[in-house]
This record gives structure tokens, C-alpha cells and sequence, in this order.
């Protein structure tokens, strides 16, 4: 197989990689949108702590994205500095 | 008053310039091109240096030196306006205070509030550290949010684009921000407990555990410096994208969530992670 063949078809698999990548943004948005509605919850029933519910909200929030953040790392790992590009020599 | 003074002027500017170089580009005179937002840091300059100097890169004119990128130069800019600007806060001050003043006090009292809610008494240490810690990423972050018009020629071409870049988006800032993060709360752990302590808190079941406890402190870095670049990064290149889609009216309001609302939300968050590693590595001691 030439060069070429074999750059292209890293060059596919990684921006495939890329965005199967992205999928892992599902879990923390399902997370973070009820750990949201569970502090609207409580500050519904209870509106003088809405700034410990809302900080410790955004604590929680935060990491528990972490997963995400670490797939949009990979994205954009494999879109600006692909490493197995290199690999071909 | 003064303040929409100057965004009036400011707009007027904005408005003449625009206008001037549609005409000029309808002309014929010039051709104006906007590079592409979504890029790595560039590099400005090259502090000479000899060539076996560590760090050295070869430059455009065969010698060697030491590269200077442009978030070196943000950094520099925004540790400058700070200076300027808490130095023309803290000066004159007077028991009952002015507008100005009122402003800086409050200002303070935010930062305190923070650190007292998190450490009790013994906030006081803490609050210069996380103070510098959370203007600074609040400031950098939004460094995009007021974008500095650059002008420049290359091949003939009349080029514009922002003069500063946001350091954040760059994964030496960040990552270099964690590190003082991560030297802070060891050395607080060692600082109550003792090296003996530190390290027995590290095998702390059995030591069968060291290896996965030493990855999870390691993890720590790694989780807030990876965090502030990713959200940093993917809102430049999301806003690229969408410069690129449509170049008018709608990516001004998405300025506000990716660049104002994003960049707050992310400077806290770091700071109360850091501040939760801070407590976390205090907590130890009984």
C-alpha cells in the first residue's frame, strides 16, 4: 500500500474518531441537566439557601464533566495534533 | 456617563472603519483578508540565544533562540493591566470611601467571602493565592470577549485579526496554572502532616493502594488543567465554526455564553476545585 492510501485512511479513522469521540457528551449532559433540576427542586422548597444550592450545584456539575472534557480532549487531539500521522515515519 | 461616552465612540470607530474598507475592497484598492480563528498559538518573536541553549528553536534566519508566543504576549498584557489597574484602585484611600473605593471593597469582600466560606479562620493564607487565581483565568478568559483589532499586510493582502489571543486556550497556561495548584496543596499536606504523614496518607488503607492513590493525585492536575483549556479551546473553535457559517448577527449573542458566561462559570470552577484540593489535603491531619 503507498503513502498515500495509508494517510488517508488515518486521516478518516481519526476524524471518525473524532466524532464518535463526541459521544461521550451525552452522559454529562443528562447528569448535569438533573443535577440542575434537582436544585431547582430544592430551592423551590427551600429559597433562602439558594447560594450554597446553586455553588454546590456548579461544584458537582463541574465534575462530573470531567468525562466529557476528557472525550473533547481526544476530539481535538486527533483534529490538531494528530499523533499517528507521525507514526508512518 | 463617561462609560457610554466611550462605547459610542467606540462604536462610531467600529462603524468608520468598517466603512472605509468596504469602500476600499469595492475600490479595488486592497483585498482584505481575516485568517480563520481556530489556530494554535503563533509565535511572535525569538529571544536570541546560542544555539545549544535548552528550549532554543531554529529561526527564519538560520539562528537559534528562544520562541515567544502570543499567549506569552496576552499574559504580559494582562499582567500589565492589572498593575495599572490596581494601582490606580489602591491609590488614595480614605475611610469613608468613594465610588471607586466602594467598588474595590466589595471587590475584596467577594474574595473573602469565598475563602472564608470554604477554610474558616484559616482563610486569610489562602486568599492572595486564590484571589490572583480567579481574576487572572476570569480576565484571560475573557479576553476574546473585547476583542483588540490587529492590522497587519502579508503578500499585498490587508489582514485583520485580533491583536491578543486568550491564554487560556493554550494547554501551557493551564496545565502551568495546575502545577501551582497541585505544588500548593502538597506542600500543605506536608506542611500539616509532615513528609511521614504525607506519604502514609498515601498508602492509606494498605499500601497495596500507593500506585492507585498516586494516580489519583496525579489525576488532579490533569482534571482542572484539561477542563479550563477544553472549555476554552472548544469555545474558540466552536465560535470559529460559526464565523465561518454565518459571519453576521448571530455569533454576536453567542459571545456572551461562550466567551462572558462560559469564562466566569470556568474561573470559578477551577478556583473552588483548587481550593477543594486545598482542603482536601488539610483534612488529613486527624
Amino acid at each position: 500500500m503507498d503513502m498515500m492510501t495509508a494517510k488517508t485512511i488515518i486521516l478518516a479513522a481519526s476524524a471518525l474518531g473524532a466524532g464518535l469521540a463526541m459521544i461521550a457528551g451525552l452522559g454529562p449532559g443528562i447528569g448535569e441537566g438533573y443535577a440542575a433540576g434537582k436544585a431547582v427542586e430544592s430551592v423551590a422548597r427551600q429559597p433562602e439557601a439558594k447560594g450554597d444550592i446553586i455553588s454546590t450545584m456548579v461544584m458537582g456539575q463541574a465534575i462530573s464533566e470531567s468525562t466529557g472534557i476528557y472525550s473533547l480532549v481526544i476530539a481535538l487531539i486527533l483534529l490538531y495534533a494528530n499523533p499517528f500521522i507521525g507514526l508512518l515515519g | 456617563m463617561s462609560f457610554k461616552v466611550f462605547a459610542g465612540v467606540a462604536i462610531v470607530v467600529a462603524v468608520v472603519i468598517n466603512f472605509v474598507l468596504k469602500v476600499a475592497v469595492k475600490a479595488g484598492a486592497v483585498s482584505v483578508i481575516t485568517p480563520p480563528l481556530v489556530e494554535g498559538p503563533k509565535v511572535v518573536f525569538f529571544i536570541p540565544t546560542p544555539h545549544n541553549f535548552s528550549f532554543a528553536m531554529e529561526m527564519a534566519n538560520g539562528g537559534y533562540g528562544i520562541p515567544v508566543t502570543i499567549t506569552v504576549v496576552t499574559t504580559w498584557a494582562l499582567i500589565a493591566l492589572f498593575f495599572l489597574f490596581f494601582n490606580w484602585g489602591l491609590k488614595n484611600l480614605e475611610m469613608i470611601p468613594g465610588k471607586k473605593q466602594a467598588f474595590f471593597e466589595t471587590l475584596y469582600d467577594v474574595y473573602d467571602s469565598l475563602v472564608t466560606q470554604m477554610f474558616g479562620k484559616r482563610g486569610k493564607e489562602f486568599v492572595v493565592y486564590i484571589s490572583a487565581l480567579i481574576s487572572f483565568i476570569a480576565i484571560s478568559n475573557i479576553t476574546s470577549f473585547f476583542p483588540i483589532p490587529g492590522f497587519s499586510t502579508a503578500n499585498g493582502q490587508f489582514v485583520i485579526s485580533p491583536l491578543l489571543r486568550s491564554p487560556s486556550a493554550d494547554i501551557n497556561t493551564t496545565l502551568g496554572l495546575a502545577l501551582i495548584t497541585t505544588f500548593m496543596f502538597i506542600y500543605v499536606a506536608i506542611k500539616e502532616n509532615g513528609i511521614k504523614g504525607y506519604v502514609g496518607g498515601l498508602c492509606d488503607p494498605t499500601p497495596v493502594m500507593l500506585p492507585m492513590n498516586i494516580i489519583g493525585e496525579l489525576a488532579k492536575p490533569t482534571n482542572i488543567s484539561m477542563r479550563l483549556f477544553g472549555n476554552a479551546f472548544a469555545g474558540m473553535v466552536i465560535m470559529g465554526l460559526l464565523y465561518m457559517a454565518a459571519p453576521a448577527v448571530l455569533p454576536a449573542p453567542l459571545h456572551l455564553y461562550f466567551d462572558l458566561f462560559q469564562g466566569l462559570v470556568q474561573s470559578f470552577v477551577f478556583t473552588m476545585l483548587t481550593m477543594v484540593y486545598i482542603q482536601g489535603s488539610m483534612a488529613t491531619e486527624n
